[in-house]
């Protein structure tokens, strides 16, 4: 895709524990366009902090490529990537790990100006409160240090000084995850309004379904270092297409537990198995419902059922007429799951 | 919410710690005020050998096997102990620092080799190997003070390469490669700011043990012999601890007064620099 | 709550924790009152620093003292009021009458000591059985509840575990003793999506199985929503809303209830072209304990706020709804819009 921000191809990270090898992200292939959001969605030992940190050059990459505005990052030396560093910024999970105990705010929302060189003192200042004041902090926690902040202040902050550098993308690694609901509504709040006045792309980490189904205009789904889903489309996850999909769905309570709905006939037994060891075939094969020996035998490569959705699995059917049907009851059609109008979101318009 | 206080008030707290600081200080001010206000050369032979505390009002604590003036040797001393101990320990905290920050920032390989390294300081007997720098040297202060650090720096080495790969997983320090900081940078002004309270706490203990391990030095008779210090009194007492033990009881009270009074800084900065709650 | 004729299993009355570490007392925990009825299931709900966790550690008496203590209230089970008990009779009490699992399920088990020899030593502690009797119910409870090939992992050390397994191993310990209460302090916040789902099932279960009551505490209200038929919305320490959970989720009455609830993501796109729905918040942040003035707790940032609210301190009241309370002068009625 060549309007595409961030195009990540074929990427992996491998670390050596003992003598194995563990392949934390095995051939990771996302888009994320601009001032669109992009959510990746999994369980522990899917990768997608691997993923998340390796894009960020935080973390090793043991084979493909991301490109960044077309140009490719993996391979650079940091000092090569430091002038394109202000295009994509992180915000972190921990609101009380990721701010420096030592600085005040105003240092801390500052430093991304100092380092890359932009602007003098006064200026500088005077961006500083510019960026407070666009995430809903007063003026005055310029002196202040993160110890005086509630967790949803402190990812404010941190928010702020991700935006210091008026990036294109910012990487949100579990941001809400940490905070309480209500909390969570703010800085959820927040991170809209910036995406519409700033046109800001968000890859957005989290393993919170409610919260991905609020904001995302797309999803990927993670199981195991892979992606077995990936959707634009606003019915996937009413009518999933993939059995993992159906798990994580089913596994999460909602309020609409209370209007006595017919309760989910299995939730998926199991554990997610060690990355060190995945299983032969289908990675999920351990643990689905619907799981045949062909499942076991062949890997299920991810494979395009419209032109906004792609699925990782062998027992969904695409008739030759457009069909789609499931083992787990979804029937609908390829045309159905097609086309912007069926989408989730409408993205942003370019800046 | 932690109500944070100040510094001092915390510091405030304790009453061994004010203790320690206003014995500390006293010390530091008889050592350099002391030689004006009591003008006695500590090294002249001042008056008749081996008189005791208070037969002589003009030679407040007596007079050693030399006839040289206690007091004397006791402020001058004072100046000895504190600046080598200072300096000394001063040292051995900068080596520490520069070897655990490197290894604990880089990891890996360069971990490993200087872990090793380190382990080698750490395994041979520290006093021994002091005795036998400064016997291979010349015994003069400079060489003591460096003698000293080169076998105190280890364990503030292992502190600081703790604390260096605790930090640099922190999710404020990757935030701050995400910026593009370069590592020196990312080293000063984010991690190391951040274990300093460990390294002061560690450093103080420091300068209790560099006074120690001088004063053995001296009292061996390899320190500096042009300065007069407490170790080196406790030397010339060593023959006449029968007869005259106020010789070596003095300079020895003085060292333990002050080891004393370290410890109580140094715990007294331990709890300030890292409150409690409740 | 089950405004019932039968006495209830436990009830708990204008129950106070305060801190003492500081200056003067701060209450953590300000005259809540709530009862569970033999085999019901409550959860109480809040955000962090409401005191949710504190009122159930107080009810097995392990408050972090000496900073926090119980200082007014009864705690009745089954007429026994457990505040004023001996140490002795807490201890029998622990683990026998009122079991508790906690968050972390890997921090909860002693790192040393193998899986089985934790287990024996809880079924011992209440049982009068030899170690080779114990170490069989041990494999069998640990069947119950779906541990993998438990004569295997009846040996293993806690780290081999992952973190759905070793809170399996938690609910067996907790239930060993058919234990009349299981508190659950928020048991899958630390768990995995599905692992969620597992445990929870199982922890429903086995309350059907032996009958036990659970007060489940969760800031997840989705969970309670569940898993519970009875709930309590605690806020600055105090409970301002309760009843069954259907009524009081579905038609909150009280506002910061009802704020809670909108705050919730659904995912529910707005039409065509959907533009991100906004959220609603609850302006302003939670109140820092011993800063609370005269009147309703949560009156700073309610929309509804009138002068009375911070004046005096409402109390629970039905407010015409039966089984029902909140703790709110001009409450809301009618559907959530």
């Amino acid at each position: 895709m060549s309007g595409a921000l961030l195009s990540c191809r074929d990427v992996a990270v491998e670390f050596r524990v003992g003598g194995k090898v563990l392949r934390a992200v095995d051939g990771v292939d996302l888009d994320v366009e601009p001032a669109t959001t992009v959510a990746v969605v999994g369980e522990s030992g899917c990768g997608k902090s691997t993923l998340a940190r390796a894009i960020m050059g935080l973390g090793p990459v043991s084979r493909g490529s991301i490109k960044l505005e077309g140009k490719e990052l993996v391979g650079l030396t940091p000092r090569q990537l430091r002038p394109l560093r202000p295009a994509v910024q992180m915000v972190f999970q921990n609101p009380f790990g990721s701010l420096n105990p030592r600085l005040t705010v105003g240092r801390i929302v500052e430093e991304p100006l100092f380092v890359q060189g932009i602007g003098e003192r006064a200026s500088r200042r005077a961006r500083v409160r510019e960026l407070l004041e666009m995430v809903g902090l007063d003026a005055g926690s310029e002196q202040q240090f993160p110890h005086q902040f509630s967790g949803g202040q402190r990812q404010r902050i941190a928010i702020a000084r991700a935006l210091a550098l008026s990036p294109k993308l910012i990487v949100c690694d579990e941001p809400v995850s940490a905070l309480d609901v209500s909390v969570q509504a703010q800085v959820l709040n927040l991170l809209v309004r910036l995406q519409r006045d700033l046109g800001i792309a968000y890859l957005f980490i989290s393993h919170d379904l409610s919260v991905v189904r609020h904001l995302a205009h797309r999803t990927v789904v993670m199981y195991l270092g892979r992606i077995v889903a990936r959707s634009s489309h606003r019915s996937f996850w009413k009518a999933p297409l993939h059995p993992y999909v159906l798990a994580l769905r089913d596994a999460t309570p909602t309020m609409d537990v209370l209007d006595d709905a017919a309760k989910p006939a299995t939730l998926v037994e199991g554990e997610v198995p060690s990355a060190l060891d995945p299983p032969s075939g289908c990675r999920f094969s351990t643990r689905c419902p619907y799981v045949l020996d062909h499942c076991r035998a062949v890997y299920p490569e991810l494979r395009a059922v419209s032109d906004v959705e792609s699925v990782a699995c062998h027992r969904v059917e695409i008739a030759s007429d457009g069909r789609i049907r499931t083992p787990w009851g979804v029937e609908t059609s390829v045309a159905e799951r097609s086309g912007t109008r069926a989408t989730r979101l409408e993205p942003v318009p370019a800046l | 919410m932690i109500a944070r206080l100040g510094f001092w008030p915390r510091f405030r707290k304790s009453p061994t710690a004010v203790f320690g600081l206003g014995v500390l200080v006293a010390i530091i001010v008889l050592a350099i005020v002391g030689p004006f206000l009591y003008g006695m050369d500590p090294w002249k032979m001042a008056t008749t050998p081996f008189q005791w505390p208070g037969d002589d009002p003009a030679h407040p604590l007596g007079s050693d096997n030399a006839g040289r003036d206690v007091l004397a040797g006791l402020i001058h001393g004072a100046r000895v102990s504190l600046t080598i101990g200072v300096v000394a320990a001063s040292a051995a905290v900068f080596i520490g620092v520069v070897v655990g920050a490197v290894a604990g920032y880089f990891r890996g390989f360069i971990d490993d080799a200087l872990m090793r390294f380190t382990e080698v300081f750490q395994t041979i007997p520290h006093f021994l190997l002091v005795i036998v720098l400064v016997a291979l040297l010349q015994p003069s202060t400079p060489i003591i003070c460096a003698a000293i650090a080169i076998v105190s720096w280890p364990p503030v080495a292992r502190l600081v390469r703790g604390q260096f790969l605790t930090l640099r997983q922190r999710a404020f320090v990757e935030s701050c490669v995400v910026i593009g900081m370069s590592t020196p940078r990312i080293i000063f002004t984010q991690i190391l700011p951040n274990c300093i309270a460990p390294i002061i706490v560690t450093g103080s203990i420091m300068v209790a043990s560099a006074i120690l391990i001088e004063a053995g030095l001296s009292f061996l008779g390899l320190g500096d012999p042009n300065s007069m210090s407490w170790g080196a009194m406790i030397g010339f007492g060593r023959q006449s601890l029968r007869t005259a033990w106020y010789l070596a009881l003095i300079p020895g009270l003085a060292i333990q007064l002050t080891v004393l009074a370290i410890s109580f800084v140094s715990e007294g900065l331990n709890d300030a620099l890292n409150p409690r709650l409740g | 709550m089950n405004a019932s004729a039968s006495p209830a299993l436990l009830e708990v009355d204008h129950l106070v924790v305060e801190s003492v570490a500081g200056a003067a007392p701060v209450r953590l925990v300000d005259d809540v009152s709530f009862r569970l009825d033999v085999g019901g299931t409550l959860a109480i709900v809040g955000e962090s620093g409401c005191g949710k966790s504190l009122t159930a550690l107080s009810l097995l008496r392990i408050l972090p003292e000496p900073g926090v203590k119980l200082s007014e209230g009864s705690i009745r089970l089954s007429g026994e009021d457990l505040a004023k008990a001996s140490e002795a009779r807490m201890c029998q009490v622990r683990n026998g009458a009122i079991s508790m699992i906690f968050q972390d399920p890997i921090a909860s088990l002693n790192p040393v000591q193998t899986v089985g020899q934790q287990i024996v030593e809880a079924i011992r502690s209440h049982r009068d059985v030899g170690r080779r009797e114990a170490r069989q119910q041990a494999i069998e409870l640990l069947r119950s509840v779906h541990l993998p090939d438990p004569e295997t992992r009846i040996d293993y050390y806690p780290h081999r575990l992952s973190g759905g397994m070793c809170q399996r191993v938690m609910i067996a310990m907790a239930l060993a003793s058919h234990p009349r209460i299981l508190i659950a302090d928020e048991p899958t916040t630390a768990l995995d999506t599905t692992v969620q789902a597992q445990v929870m099932a199982l922890l429903k279960k086995a309350q059907r199985d032996t009958g036990t009551a659970v007060v489940l505490i969760t800031h997840n209200l989705a969970v309670a929503a569940d898993a519970a038929e009875d709930v309590a919305v605690m806020y600055a320490g105090r409970i301002v809303e309760s009843g069954p959970v259907r009524q009081v989720f579905r038609t909150p009455m009280h506002p910061y209830t009802r704020g809670l609830l909108a705050a919730i993501p659904t995912g529910e796109e707005t039409g065509e072209g959907g533009e991100i729905p906004r959220l609603v918040e609850i302006p302003g942040t939670v109140p820092r304990p011993g800063s609370l003035g005269a009147g309703c707790a949560f009156a700073p940032r309610c929309p509804r706020r009138q002068a009375r609210c911070t004046e005096e301190r409402p109390e629970l009241e039905s407010h015409g709804e039966p089984g029902r309370a909140a703790a709110c002068f001009y409450p809301y009625a009618g559907t959530l819009q």
